[in-house]
């Protein structure tokens, strides 16, 4: 008789450890999942402002206009498309300076107005525009940070352009 | 009948788990899409984009811009007709003005402007072209410059300035 008694204490005991074990288990699911969930709604709650439409601005038409009458200017387009010309003439080269650095110097922090001659060897440096380290050639990506943001560019000749880029 | 009992307490149980998740999922949703996207900035840029389009073509500043008062809204096809919402009126939520100087190619000195009175729209939103109002609750300002030519071949510097207000829609 005390023997039976103590199997079924036994298999009390052991049924109660089982519902324990259980029961921890839902708990810890619960805690589990309203943490996920705080979490999710606190990163939402923290980003207060308005969603902001960021379009990749690779282009700026206000740049082509001023390199459009930049080339019409004292026939600068003849002198500068003439075959065998690869940098600018001491005018033209001023004026490109005084025009580009003049307009946009304040606005962005790298401006460079060059010419391209062979696209795997860009010419980035000229005695006008230094060399600005990040620009990769003739190549626009947004997502870089070691590319141009702004680049316009108008063919003088075969495989010769003459581009402005505006870094910000 | 225990067994019957702890069945019950679990189906109220997930049903709770279940119906929390969906509620935080809902929350997570409103709270994204409640705000509202803030257009502003791309639409002062295409304002002054349409500006220059009208001001120059093919690097030649139109002869009318640089002689006389003209209308910019009939010039360059434009209206500032907004949503009959939040109590708008169309003129008190845009404001443009085009700036032209003349630009000495032998000194390189920018001259003084030529007064056109080439602005419309509501005159109190330039000031937010300044550096302090550059946060989000305020009116937005493009204000972007290039190079152009007289019908003679004298140069010129312009210089557009598009500001959109539209707070009450673009930021909540």
């Amino acid at each position: 008789m005390f023997n039976n008694l103590k199997v079924t204490n036994k298999k009390m005991y052991n049924n109660k450890k089982g519902q324990m074990g259980e029961t921890i288990t839902w708990v810890v699911a619960t805690i589990i999942v309203v943490v996920i969930l705080g979490i999710s709604i606190s990163i939402l709650s923290f980003n207060t402002d308005s969603r902001k439409m960021i379009i990749p601005i690779t282009s700026d038409i206000f740049a082509v206009k001023s390199l459009v009458s930049y080339l019409s200017t004292n026939n600068i387009y003849n002198e500068l498309s003439a075959e065998g010309v690869e940098d600018f003439t001491s005018e033209s080269g001023t004026l490109a300076s005084n025009i580009f650095y003049g307009i946009y110097n304040e606005k962005v922090s790298g401006v460079w107005v060059g010419f391209f001659i062979e696209e795997l060897i860009p010419q980035k440096k000229n005695d006008f525009f230094p060399k600005i380290s990040n620009i990769r050639g003739g190549d626009v990506s947004f997502k870089s940070r070691y590319a141009a943001e702004i680049s316009e560019k108008i063919i003088l000749g075969e495989n010769k352009f003459i581009e402005v880029y505006l870094i910000s | 009948m225990n067994k019957l009992g702890d069945g019950k307490i679990v189906s109220l149980y997930w049903f709770l788990i279940l119906f929390l998740v969906a509620a935080g999922v809902v929350y997570m949703v409103a709270l994204f899409y409640g705000n509202p996207y803030d257009v502003r900035y791309s639409e002062s840029r295409a304002l002054s984009n349409r500006i220059a389009n009208c001001i120059s073509v093919g690097g030649v500043i139109e002869k009318s811009f640089l002689e006389g008062e003209i209308n910019l809204l009939e010039k360059c096809n434009l209206n500032f007709d907004v949503e009959e919402s939040y109590g708008w009126t169309g003129e008190s939520e845009y404001y443009i003005k085009v700036e032209i100087f003349p630009y000495n190619l032998d000194t390189y000195v920018i001259g003084s402007e030529i007064t056109n009175n080439l602005e419309v729209g509501n005159v109190n939103l330039q000031d937010y072209c300044k550096e302090e109002f550059s946060s989000s609750n305020f009116p937005v300002c493009d204000e972007r410059g290039f190079y152009g030519l007289g019908d003679d071949g004298s140069s010129y510097l312009v210089n557009v300035v598009s500001i959109v207000r539209k707070t009450e829609k673009n930021v909540q």
